[in-house]
């Protein structure tokens, strides 16, 4: 039994014992402690490791984090901007990071190394907090895939996936339905090399398993360019109709494409990407830096143009070299999209019409940074296992 | 226990079952149905047939009872303005309350939290831990072993190596 004396005023000293007898008591209970950690930022509780063994303990519990997603939806907060020096051996891909929240933040990584492997290490896709890396080189023809969480520094090494020719491994991961996360591989058929098989790995069941038949692939359809979305990757095609893969029902089936617009020669995907669970396309005429500062943002689940005619006027906008690196829905009906424009990373709001810079670049490093946004990683806290 | 003024038909009729509730230190509280039931610990204890006239709890003081009992009796009333009302006004005036009510010092908010626990009052557990990590949230490690009361069982290799991992949470 517990006495509870409560001192508002007066005897100090009883005062404090009592405080410090019943603070122990909370932070004695696991289940107490836990609703109180529960409801603390992913930078709290990275901080707060430190405390003692028994909150190191706690805040890194697998269901403790798990509910600490389920509680906590999480949102982008920064990007990761992969600068690649790839004319200077060795081939080491340096990240730079940018705060969306304006303020100057240290970046959890400048580039990524994993202890067990001295290899540089490159950064194939972002989703949900966890991060797809691949080994810069081949090991005896293959690249090594790993699963990391910047926050916790945590990170899985994935087993070879069985096929012989992989074109690509994706990440399926979405805490608010599961603490587990999938990968999923495409490679060349092995039966029939004019099409391609998928595998797919479960971080709860483990090894790689053959998804069941093979398929073919439209010419247009760009395996670099793949969102996970509504639980199921998404590829982009700049033809009629690209693909998508369920994860969980293992299915492949089509995804008609916006179709070229009248005066359009080409169009070239701009921005491909998912935020607060919509799909985003930006598309643009020619495979040339744009010549225009209007464009159409595409939601496609939805088919229709949410932001027609956006202007971007500015006095520093010398040129219309710039890409997209990032929409970012809000939870409300404000979005905003983070672009570059020359050496520059502003923070666009598409609702009033406003911007302000986040970061500057530096000038040669802006030059090798692609235009289509493909250099740019979602940065999203979360205390994720891998 | 000073009866609620409030000018809306109230739930708690003088016509309502009542329960007496008795503290840790022997005092006794008369409080209706609907308040005693905030507590699913109660809740349980009614439903499971301990129908006695007094329930003993033998975690919570007068002091911290009586706190604990005005959570309850506003809630039990502003939940029933929510139905008469609507949402949005009575939503706002929980808030309002709720925050002046939480306005205390770090001793009694322990106490609550223990007795919102024990008691199993959801809401008021809610609003206790809510209100610690509001205090604790911007402090360093080693603000949070003092108010805590916490040893660092860690050495400082240990710790050192932590604290180097995650550099950037310390900025």
């Amino acid at each position: 039994m517990i006495s509870c004396k409560l001192h508002r005023t007066g005897d100090q000293n009883s005062s404090s014992t009592g405080a410090q007898h019943s603070s122990a008591v909370i932070t004695n209970s696991n289940d107490l402690l836990s609703e109180i950690l529960l409801r603390l930022p992913v930078k709290s509780l990275v901080r707060f490791k430190s405390v003692s063994k028994q909150w190191l303990s706690q805040i890194s519990n697998p269901r403790f984090t798990h509910n600490h997603c389920l509680r906590n939806p999480s949102s982008v907060s920064g990007l990761f901007l992969r600068i690649s020096l790839i004319s200077l051996p060795p081939e080491k891909p340096n990240f730079d990071f940018i705060s969306l929240d304006g303020k100057p933040t240290m970046a959890p990584f400048k580039s990524l190394m994993f202890s067990d492997d001295h290899e540089a290490i490159d950064l194939k896709q972002s989703c949900n907090g966890l991060l797809c890396c691949r080994s810069f080189r081949r090991n005896r023809g293959k690249h090594n895939y790993y699963i990391y969480n910047p926050v916790t520094k945590q990170y899985t090494t994935l087993p070879q996936p069985k096929g012989i020719s992989v074109f690509c491994i994706h990440l399926a991961f979405d805490p608010q339905k599961s603490p587990h996360y999938k990968a999923v591989c495409v490679s060349k058929s092995d039966t029939n090399s004019e099409s391609y098989q998928i595998e797919i790995y479960s971080s709860e069941t483990g090894p790689w398993r053959l998804s069941k038949g093979s398929f073919s692939v439209p010419l247009s359809l760009e395996f670099d360019k793949a969102v996970f979305w509504n639980g199921a990757i998404n590829w982009y095609s700049f033809g009629e109709a690209s693909l998508y893969f369920n994860v969980d029902q293992e299915c492949l089936q089509t995804m008609p494409m916006p179709p070229l617009p009248e005066k359009w020669d080409t169009k070239r995907c701009r921005y491909f990407g998912e935020s607060q669970g919509h799909l985003h396309l930006i598309e643009m005429d020619g495979y040339n830096a744009p010549c225009t500062t209007h464009f159409d943002v595409v939601e496609l689940d939805a088919f229709t143009i949410i932001y027609p005619n956006m202007v971007l006027e500015g006095e520093s906008f010398i040129s219309y070299a710039f890409s997209i690196l990032c929409l970012v829905r809000g939870r409300e009906e404000e979005s905003c999209m983070v672009l570059r424009i020359i050496d520059e990373v502003i923070l666009y709001n598409v609702q009033d019409n406003t911007y302000k810079k986040l970061h500057d670049l530096s000038p040669t490093l802006g030059d090798l940074l692609a235009y289509d946004g493909s250099d740019s990683y979602p940065y999203v806290e979360t205390l994720s296992c891998v | 226990m000073a009866s609620s003024s409030s000018s809306l038909p109230s739930p708690s009729s003088s016509s309502s079952k009542k329960f007496i509730l008795r503290s840790s230190d022997g005092k006794h509280f008369e409080v209706d149905e609907a308040v005693a039931l905030q507590s699913e610990m109660i809740k349980q204890m009614v439903e499971d047939g301990f129908g006695g006239d007094v329930i003993p709890l033998l975690n919570v003081s007068s002091i911290v009872l009586s706190k604990v009992i005005d959570y309850c009796k506003k809630h039990v009333e502003l939940d029933f303005k929510k139905k008469m009302d609507g949402d949005n006004e009575a939503h706002e005036e929980i808030k309002n309350w709720d925050s002046e009510y939480i306005n205390v010092g770090v001793d009694e908010l322990y106490h609550l939290i223990m007795a919102a626990n024990y008691l199993h009052i959801k809401g008021l557990l809610d609003l206790t831990c809510q209100k610690v990590a509001d205090i604790i949230k911007g402090k360093q490690p080693e603000q949070i072993r003092k108010i805590f009361n916490i040893e660092n069982d860690f050495t400082p290799e240990e710790e050192q190596e932590i604290r180097k991992e995650h550099s950037w949470a310390f900025e």
